[in-house]
């Protein structure tokens, strides 16, 4: 296995753990907040700091492997 | 607040407390050190380094996202567990709502009429310049029946509307008491 096949892996797993964990913490920002916007916010801003952090790892990972 | 409980027909809402915001960030700034820490190191090190060497640089962005990305996961599960822990104060009851870990919640509730005495208590510099600290309600029960609330702000004024609270609710008592002694008074004809 090379070492570029190792971080794709490694950005994989750890995206689908951040998708995973997000989803819990959804579910428990709608169910006991009681409040939509509140909720809404979080899951903008959990989402968007995701999505942002694991941009940067895919323009590095595809920096080191192209 | 319904969601929260099983809210009776004649209870209200008095008040709705969540531990002070010092206790959050004191959390958050803990994760936030943590998460930068190691980034900032590992970009001295990259600078450090002599030119031409992008796939180091790559290496470190990759790693460093990853890092952050963690503690971010940290930082929204810290800020889950204070919004939901929340201490509910209502004309029958005092609830303490507490999310353990993620899908453990405990609601630990007294009723008012068991309610024997509350203490406050402000244990260092910072509580006392900032206004938060522990309150304890004291049940007629035994002493692991009591309420102990950490990091509540204003529990002066919490601790005082559970009194008021108390006070009413022994009063009313108090007039039902009399009023049925009344009755049976009336009935006997003494």
């Amino acid at each position: 296995m090379s070492f570029v096949t190792l971080l794709w892996i490694v950005f994989l797993m750890s995206a689908l753990l951040y998708v995973g964990y997000g989803i819990v913490l959804a579910y428990h920002w709608v169910r006991w907040s009681g409040s939509v916007a509140t909720a809404t916010l979080a899951i903008l801003l959990y989402g968007s700091a995701g999505a942002f952090l694991f941009s940067v790892m895919l323009g590095a990972l595809l920096t080191v492997a192209l | 607040m319904s969601h929260l409980f099983d809210q009776q027909p004649d209870e209200h809402i008095i008040a709705s407390v969540r531990k002070h915001w010092f206790v959050l960030m004191t959390a958050i700034l803990g994760t936030v050190l943590a998460a930068l820490g190691p980034v900032i190191l590992a970009f001295a090190v990259v600078i450090a380094l002599p030119n031409g060497v992008a796939t180091a640089t790559s290496l470190v962005v990759f790693f460093s996202a990853l890092w952050v990305a963690l503690c971010c996961v940290a930082l929204a599960e810290i800020w889950t567990r204070y919004y939901l822990d929340i201490w509910i104060v209502t004309n029958k009851r005092i609830m303490y709502i507490e999310q353990v870990t993620l899908f453990s919640r405990e609601i630990t509730t007294l009723r008012i009429e068991r309610i024997q005495d509350a203490t406050v208590t402000f244990k260092n510099f910072i509580e006392t310049m900032l206004n938060f600290g522990t309150l304890r309600i004291q049940s007629a029960g035994a002493v692991t029946d009591d309420l102990e609330i950490r990091g509540i702000p204003a529990p002066d004024h919490v601790k005082q509307l559970v009194l008021n609270e108390v006070d009413r609710e022994t009063k009313e008592r108090k007039l039902v008491s009399f009023d049925s002694r009344s009755i049976t008074d009336e009935e006997t004809g003494a």
